[in-house]
């Protein structure tokens, strides 16, 4: 009894399937399987109960179980890699995962723990890994593929490395990963399409899947360096990723497996993994606009204390003391407001007056925070911004009732502390309404300069009067 | 049955007299020809055979020969020159052991058979 072509066919696609690749033993495989068949058909069976029967006593994954074998009796390094490869990656990962928490907790090493982790992952396991792949998945001929892998992976690593650590050459590095990393995905798709015997609905499907992978590389490359489009490029990777390979990805796999296969899981794990991670990243680079913003801060609270000095070298006139005990009282207020902003947020040890780097993360929250709208809005009349409004209108006024015989002065109070008149809802949102906290900080930081200019001008107008009025 | 674990020392010298024997064979026939002489009390599985098929090549003992049957490639595996020699050793080995195993197991060295 000999196999027909059809029933032939449906057997060398499912070894295929395998993806045994070591030397000529898939053909022997496929020979014995066929061979056992045949034998089971002569004593009376069907083809389908002779398969069935030959797939049972093969098991899941048996057929790739005897190349993982035929590799460890051959290559002796090759088991001591596979087990080392274990032991690095636990190690490895277990390094992350400790690095992680003390990077949230600040505690010391936590960068040379960083450091280390992902030299293990990138120098040693991530080949590693690449070489056990490549004797058993890879043909020899796409050796390429797997030198490019390890170039794109090892560059994109050290890049995320770099980035987290604020050290130099981090965007060249990851310019550098993510573009390697979309040439293996195309050149790596094509070369796939083109060796894989596979019908016509499935090469389509795998040619949306990269399409798909290509646009949402790019678009966290465009998104952490800030290019436009990048919105775009990640919308469009996501739905075709999301929305229609790996739906109908998956129902294939379904359908074509009575068993779901570990590598299918493993894939949508990996799948998983990779998207938060680079989503992550994607965020974290928005942490270059806080920097700047912490850098406005710092800016604005020099330009502050250059105002202080000078304010102090105006000699003290009756009036003048009226004046700077109103604006102390209001600047100080200011700041026990963005120190209260700040301890809502979670930052209990953060210098408003002097941000540092590693404060940043609590200013990323923003208006959405419960608390911080309670205390900033209030019910809009007695919110901590309404009474702030209050406050710096009472504070122009009283400057204002001084300068009446200086229109210029006056002018100049007007255009610094600029206020919508009678309509503190506007100031507020302006200033506070779905803004991160460091914006809101900022925008307190530039009132208090504004109070400071403002006392300035009034103290030297004063002066400038009384010498006026000693010459007449 | 013999059990796997007695088997495992044992398989290249089987595998290499069964190829001294016959020539040159392909994968299925040598498990079916393990099956028949012993009449099912050694059956050799995938699992078994080919990683040491393999490894016989890797090792210059054997080589294969690829023939076109029903559609399908069949490898064919003989011993070389170096496999002559090398199957001599191993079954000469085999032989050797299985004696020294009957010395070990006869009564009067005190071993007694469990009962």
């Amino acid at each position: 009894m000999q196999l027909s072509l059809d029933q032939f066919r449906i057997i060398e696609r499912d070894v295929q399937s395998e993806g045994i690749t070591f030397s000529h033993l898939e053909c022997d495989l496929l020979d014995h399987v066929c061979c056992d068949i045949e034998d089971r058909m002569r004593t009376g069976f069907s083809f389908d109960d002779a398969y069935q029967t030959v797939k049972r006593e093969i098991g899941i994954q048996g057929l790739r179980r005897v190349q993982e074998e035929t590799l460890l009796l051959i290559n002796k390094n090759y088991r001591m890699m596979k087990k080392s490869m274990k032991i690095l990656g636990t190690i490895a990962l277990a390094g992350v995962s400790i690095a992680a928490v003390a990077k949230i907790m600040h505690w010391p090493g936590a960068s040379l723990l960083i450091l280390l982790s992902t030299f293990i992952v990138s120098t040693i396991f991530f080949p590693a890994v690449l070489y056990v792949w490549y004797k058993e998945v890879f043909l020899k001929k796409h050796g390429f593929i797997v030198i490019l892998t390890f170039f794109a992976g090892f560059t994109f690593m050290y890049g995320t490395l770099f980035k987290i650590q604020h050290w130099p050459f981090a965007n060249i590095l990851l310019i550098i990963g993510e573009l390697l990393t979309i040439i293996t995905i195309i050149i790596g798709g094509i070369t796939y399409l083109i060796s894989k015997p596979t019908s016509k609905d499935r090469k389509g499907l795998l040619v949306i899947g990269i399409i798909g992978l290509v646009a949402f590389a790019l678009g966290t490359l465009f998104k952490i360096q800030h290019w436009p489009g990048a919105t775009i490029l990640l919308l469009l990777g996501s739905i075709l990723l999301f929305s229609v390979f790996l739906p109908i990805y998956a129902y294939h796999t379904y359908k074509g497996e009575t068993t779901i296969k570990n590598s299918f899981i493993f894939s949508v794990f990996a799948l998983m993994f990779i998207i938060t991670f680079t989503f992550l990243l994607s965020i974290k680079s928005s942490q270059s606009i806080l920097d700047a913003y912490a850098y406005r801060v710092n800016e604005l609270h020099s330009s502050i204390s250059t105002i202080e000095n000078l304010i102090k070298d105006i000699p003290e006139k009756e009036n003048s003391v009226e004046i700077t005990q109103k604006a102390d009282v209001l600047f100080n207020s200011i700041t026990d407001l963005k120190n209260n902003l700040v301890n809502i947020t979670g930052g209990t040890n953060i210098n408003v007056n002097q941000l540092k780097i590693e404060d940043i993360k609590y200013l990323k929250h923003s208006s959405t925070n419960k608390s911080y709208t309670n205390l900033l809005e209030g019910n809009m009349q007695n919110g901590k911004a309404y009474l702030l409004y209050n406050d710096i209108q009472k504070y122009k006024s009283f400057i204002i009732n001084g300068l009446e015989n200086n229109p210029y002065s006056m002018d100049l109070v007007n255009e610094n502390l600029f206020l919508p008149q009678d309509n503190p809802k506007d100031w507020i949102i302006q200033n506070f309404y779905l803004v991160p906290l460091v914006t809101s900080l900022n925008n307190l930081s530039q009132i208090q300069l504004d109070i400071r200019l403002v006392q300035q001008e009034a103290l030297n107008n004063m002066n400038l009067a009384l010498v006026e009025n000693i010459q007449e | 049955m013999v059990s796997r674990e007695l088997l495992k020392g044992s398989l290249k010298s089987i595998v290499l007299k069964l190829l001294a024997e016959h020539g040159r064979m392909y994968g299925y026939e040598i498990t079916q020809k393990v099956s028949v002489l012993t009449e099912g009390q050694i059956t050799l599985t995938y699992g078994a055979l080919y990683p040491v098929l393999h490894k016989l090549e890797k090792e210059g003992a054997l080589l294969t020969e690829s023939e076109v049957v029903n559609n399908r490639n069949r490898i064919y595996y003989k011993l070389t020159k170096k496999g002559n020699e090398t199957a001599r050793e191993k079954i000469k080995e085999l032989e050797d052991f299985i004696k020294t195993i009957g010395i070990l197991l006869k009564p009067e060295l005190g071993l007694e058979p469990c009962s």
